[in-house]
């Protein structure tokens, strides 16, 4: 399939993002990472939200390198940010507002995935509920 | 871990939740039953008490919110343990697999009831939405860990406010009758000592962890009466307060003693109108200070660090905050173990206050 017909989704639910000042903030429920996409980064995210095929988000930087583009959106969709969407037909003829081209960034941040890891259950107690670790309660 | 899952059948949580009730039932016939009422952003709440082994573990981090009688529709909360009462609850009907991060269950929350079960513990919590009753069980009160004394039935307050379009946030707040700072960052950036530091220069406290926000009426509401330091900070600024510690938390690696304020300051723990908010930074300056910062820097301070901190947050809450910090003036606060930061804080909020919304 060519990018020229193929479009992406922002991957809820288990990913949720809010643009605030031009910055589009993500966070992932599943990884606790949460991003931080600026300038031409939050103009890809923008364009791919809005419905826009990867083939022309890819080219609708004047000034900017459709493979660099190409590959800020693959980072998207590894980090499992977006996912593939039905095809809306949409096709976009004539200009599309975005802003001075520069290299597209994905800021990840994750000092709280740690929040996210859990020990897996290894014990239960004979009423069936899991077994306090040794130090509980001190 | 987003809050709910959309369309999830409630048939085996709403059985669950009645064989819960059940056994607080059977306990609270056993052991007597305690009610304590409560007021949370004029919100009324009843926690009812299955005997008394848990009423000191929970009650005094909550007892400045104290009312006389229930409020009309007050929401209830039922809380019992099985080694006072001998009653055991129910095994659970998830499997082993189904313990998620935050202790929420796989299945068991869906949009009417949010269920979580912290191993560290032995404890659960569980909420019916639809019928605003509540239940908390812990196996054993000698297992109540201290962190809990100072912020007991977080997770089940959390989702109670979500349900009353209210955000539990994790930041501290302080500030003057006429306007107030939430301060908000992850653990270890300073927000407890600053907010401790401000109440024993006079300012008004809500918080140093864990506060309620209000985010149409723009005010902070007080939940815990409690305050956390470690003995750095007593040593450095509060050496006084070491003998009013109640103990400290282990087994987080904080090793901070808990303070319940409301014995030392009751005239100074309070609601607070939501003026402003301020990311803090530690700065080896000598005088504290602080500078404009953009929504977005808020958003990135307050919402990872509530979202994944408290059981059963999601889409809802990251949305709710982000609206909440574009509506307020953003500062970073430069904090100094120099000076005092209360003064500093004032100023903010009188600058906040000529910032139009």
């Amino acid at each position: 399939m060519s990018n020229s017909e193929r479009w992406l989704r922002v991957n809820q639910p288990t990913i949720a993002a809010e643009e605030i000042e031009g910055e589009v903030v993500v966070v992932s429920f599943d990884s606790g990472h949460y991003y931080s996409l600026r300038d031409t980064a939050a103009d890809v995210w923008r364009l791919l939200d809005g419905g826009v095929s990867v083939g022309t988000v890819m080219e609708a930087f004047a000034d900017g390198v459709p493979s660099v583009v190409g590959a800020f959106i693959s980072a998207l969709e590894s980090e499992g940010l977006m996912v593939a969407a039905q095809a809306n037909g949409k096709t976009h003829t004539g200009t599309i507002a975005v802003g001075p081209f520069s290299d597209p960034k994905l800021e990840r941040f994750e000092e709280m995935s740690q929040m996210l890891l859990y020990d897996p259950i290894h014990d239960v107690d004979d009423t069936g509920w899991p077994n306090l670790p040794d130090n509980a309660g001190e | 871990m987003p809050a709910a899952s959309p369309g999830a059948s409630d048939q085996l949580p709403a059985q669950f939740f009645s064989e819960l009730e059940e056994a607080f039932d059977l306990a609270q016939t056993q052991e007597g039953i305690q009610r304590v009422s409560l007021r949370i952003g004029r919100r009324p709440l009843t926690l009812e008490f299955a005997g008394p082994s848990l009423v000191d573990l929970i009650v005094p981090a909550l007892r400045h919110r104290r009312v006389s009688a229930p409020g009309p529709g007050a929401f209830t909360v039922k809380v019992f343990d099985s080694t006072s009462t001998s009653v055991t609850v129910p095994p659970p009907p998830w499997g082993p697999n189904d313990y998620l991060a935050q202790g929420e269950i796989s299945g068991f929350n869906t949009d009417r009831f949010r269920t979580a079960f912290r191993v560290d513990a032995g404890c659960l919590s569980m909420i019916d939405l639809e019928r605003r009753v509540a239940v908390f069980w812990i196996r054993d009160p000698a297992a109540f860990p201290r962190w809990m004394e100072a912020a007991p039935l977080r997770t089940l307050l959390g989702w109670w406010a979500a349900g009353q379009g209210l955000q539990m946030a994790h930041g501290a707040a302080v500030g003057t009758g006429d306007a107030g700072l939430l301060i908000t960052a992850r653990g270890g950036s300073g927000k407890s000592t600053s907010a401790l530091r401000c109440l024993r220069d006079g300012l008004l406290y809500a918080g140093d962890d864990y506060v309620v926000v209000d985010p149409i009426a723009r005010r902070v509401h007080s939940v815990y009466c409690t305050a956390k330091a470690d003995d750095a900070a007593i040593d450095g600024f509060f050496p006084d307060l070491r003998a009013s510690s109640h103990g400290r938390i282990v087994g987080d690696g904080s090793n901070k003693h808990v303070f319940f304020l409301d014995e030392l300051y009751p005239e100074q723990i309070s609601d607070l109108p939501l003026t402003a908010l301020a990311v803090p930074a530690l700065t080896g300056a000598d005088t504290s200070g602080f500078a404009m910062s953009g929504a977005a820097d808020a958003l990135r301070a307050l919402a990872p660090t509530t979202l994944f901190q408290l059981a059963g947050t999601g889409t809802n809450d990251f949305r709710l905050m982000a609206e909440l910090v574009k509506t307020l003036p953003v500062y970073r606060l430069e904090v100094s173990a120099n000076d005092g930061i209360a003064a500093t804080v004032r100023r903010l909020l009188e600058t906040a206050a000529g910032v139009p919304a």
